[in-house]
């Protein structure tokens, strides 16, 4: 019997009651029935984020210059009005919500209905590569070197590799340990990358339809010659050729009728309004714009099951570049976020077509932690360990506040497990328990990450 | 004392008038070893080696970037894999073909990915091709880089050699056959150099080559 079952079975006797509230937990948010249509996307804000502008603001007419001392709280305006003149400040709220976001989230308001923010994650670290992973993950990173697989692997290694591109990921990292080599992530650092790898050429010569078509015969038989008891034995071989085989399915293949590669070669005119809706020139397929319209229409057609992509990178504004540059760069990764929610609220799903995409498909956004609440003396922002995510979509609750941070020093507040509220008694949200959540809530198998879920976060 | 000096004058006299032969060195093995080599099985009837018999360390990895870098153009003649302006594709697909920049990435990634196979398909069929062309303008036979043997079997051993490390006798058919029906596979719907180019290709992406 596996430690958490006995566990588990300890709970549910009589001795049960007196293991305490955190045991009976784990017990009441074992995984549901596995959810094999849903569909998850890992949206990264590279750098480390100001959640002062986002996800966790303050006003600034109660927490003023004058107050900082006694607050260690500073969210600066007046700088990011004289260094970027135009941005739009003001805290963004909507009818019936219960929370309001910072001015680098103004285009989320729309979607307020399908989100639930997450404030006060407690993160453990201030690397970025350390949080980065402990996010990716959901375990903390041993060293810099990541623990685990990224909670995309282990959603396609559960529901199983039923799309092309089951786990897609675009200028971001992905892990896989000790879960099948099918779930491992086709892992492109752009989207230019992902188009040359669904289509031959430009700079792969063509090739006559002889040779590919007896070559994909070749790999697809087992070569007999080398011992495969001897070389096999940790499943390199089998890798190495089923992946030649599956390279070649993946240029010859198609998604609703269309070549796999014209689905993401935003160049193309046929690309217009997604260009024009996620803002990024015809030509470059760099842009982070062009990841989410790659997230989109992997779902869109069914390509992949999980999406990781980079939304915002440069936030890493340790001097003045922090008024100048970071408002803007934050702003532009959450109006693609927007872009991307709106369209799965009005896409239908193509596994599940009664249900649009937002109801079939989580979405999780997060950075590796958070800016200092107070400027440094270079008018910067310095690595601050707490931390906030936004979850929308499916299996999370809608328009939610969960968790806080304290009116001093914005430091990670305990929350009652059950409410997501603060209570002294209580527990401090890691991403790990947040990640186990998302993970359960399409019945999937939390073991791994030593966590049932938090309550709160069930739908 | 002095007899003990004496006798020890003795033995090393001794040991000077006859001396042991030189030890003599081992003829090196014309071929690795690794992971090719067969598994000494207790039960000859067993068909598959039980795990505690297969020597440890020789877990296989995927090469990594850095590697196939250097070692494509030391095999073909420095031709290298590159886009149309003469850039190194390794550099341009650096990030994702998985290479650390220790930057932002500090572990190189060893994962036999599809997307690492498109890309290697992609080179074998450039480098191949430049391989060919550069071939069929080399009259001796000595020089050319794919094209060496005249003979097709005798050709596929030199291949097999060269790519694979396996050094394969003449006598044993069965290393090249698989090789050999893809030549005549492709050679009886297209031609001879189209042949060469689908085995150089299957020989360069194929686990022997791309995993050490």
């Amino acid at each position: 019997m596996k430690r958490r079952d006995f566990l588990k079975t300890l709970s549910a006797g009589s001795l049960g009651m007196m293991l305490g509230n955190g045991l009976s937990m784990r017990l009441a948010h074992a995984a549901g029935p596995l959810d094999p249509t849903r569909k998850f996307v890992f949206v990264y804000f590279s750098g480390a984020w100001d959640i002062l502008l986002g996800l966790d603001p303050r006003d600034p007419d109660n927490f003023t210059e004058e107050r900082v001392e006694e607050t260690g709280i500073q969210p600066a305006w007046h700088l990011v009005e004289s260094e970027n003149p135009g941005f739009p400040l003001g805290l963004v709220g909507a009818a019936g919500t219960p929370y309001v976001v910072g001015p680098a989230m103004a285009s989320m308001a729309a979607h307020f209905d399908v989100c639930s923010v997450v404030r006060g994650i407690a993160m453990d670290t201030v690397t970025h590569e350390v949080g980065r992973r402990y996010f990716i993950t959901g375990m903390m990173p041993r060293g810099l070197s990541a623990a685990g697989s990224s909670i995309g692997t282990r959603v396609v290694a559960q529901q199983g590799d039923r799309t092309a591109i089951p786990n897609l990921v675009c200028s971001s990292e992905s892990y896989n340990e000790g879960l099948p080599t099918f779930a491992n992530a086709l892992s492109v650092g752009s989207v230019t990358d992902l188009v040359s790898t669904l289509e031959d050429g430009p700079n792969a010569p063509a090739v006559d339809s002889a040779v590919r078509q007896a070559l994909s015969q070749f790999r697809r038989e087992q070569n007999a010659f080398c011992d495969p008891s001897q070389f096999n034995r940790f499943g390199m071989l089998e890798s190495v050729r089923s992946t030649a085989v599956k390279a070649r399915d993946l240029v010859e293949g198609s998604g609703q009728g269309l070549a796999m590669g014209d689905l993401f070669n935003f160049r193309l005119s046929e690309h217009d309004d997604l260009r024009a809706r996620y803002e990024f020139p015809r030509y470059d397929l760099d842009h982070e714009g062009a990841r989410m319209a790659m997230a989109f229409q992997a779902l869109k057609y069914g390509v992949s099951q999980s999406v990781s992509l980079t939304a915002a990178s440069g936030l890493d504004t340790h001097d003045d570049n922090w008024a100048s540059d970071h408002p803007d760069r934050q702003q532009g990764g959450w109006n693609r976020v927007a872009t991307l929610l709106g369209d799965l609220k009005t896409t239908p799903d193509p596994d599940v077509p009664s249900k649009n995409l937002i109801d079939t498909t989580t979405v999780v956004c997060f950075s590796e932690f958070s800016r200092t609440p107070k400027l440094n003396n270079r008018d910067g922002r310095d690595h601050a360990i707490v931390n906030a995510c936004l979850l929308a979509g499916a299996g999370v609750p809608h328009n939610k506040l969960f968790g806080s941070t304290s009116e001093i020093g914005m430091n990670a507040m305990p929350v009652d497990p059950n409410t997501g509220q603060f209570s002294m008694s209580g527990m401090t949200i890691t991403p790990n328990n947040v990640l186990a959540s998302v993970l359960a809530s399409a019945g999937l198998d939390t073991d791994k990450l030593r966590h049932d879920g938090l309550p709160f976060l069930r739908v | 004392m002095r007899i003990a000096s004496l006798l020890i004058l003795a033995v090393g006299c001794t040991a000077m008038e006859a001396p042991t032969p030189p030890v003599q060195p081992a003829q090196p093995d014309p071929h690795f070893g690794d992971h090719w080599s067969q598994v000494e099985r207790e039960d000859p009837e067993q068909t598959w080696a039980h795990p505690d018999q297969v020597p440890m360390g020789q877990m296989p990895r995927r090469l990594e970037v850095e590697h196939l870098r250097r070692s494509i153009p030391l095999l073909f003649g420095g031709i290298q894999w590159e886009d149309r302006n003469e850039r190194s594709m390794w550099d341009v697909l650096s990030r994702t073909l998985g290479e650390a920049d220790y930057l932002e990435v500090t572990e190189s990634n060893a994962d036999p990915s599809p997307l690492f196979a498109k890309f290697m398909d992609d080179m074998a069929a450039q480098v191949c091709g430049k391989a060919l062309d550069r071939d069929a303008h080399t009259a001796e036979a000595n020089e050319r880089l794919i094209l060496r043997h005249p003979d097709v079997k005798s050709n596929l051993r030199f291949l097999r050699l060269k790519l694979h490390g396996i050094a394969v006798a003449p006598d044993n058919n069965e290393a090249v056959d698989a090789y050999y029906q893809l030549h005549q596979t492709i050679q009886a719907q297209a031609s001879s150099g189209q042949a060469w180019l689908g085995v150089c290709m299957a020989m360069l992406t194929a686990p022997e080559f791309m995993t050490y």
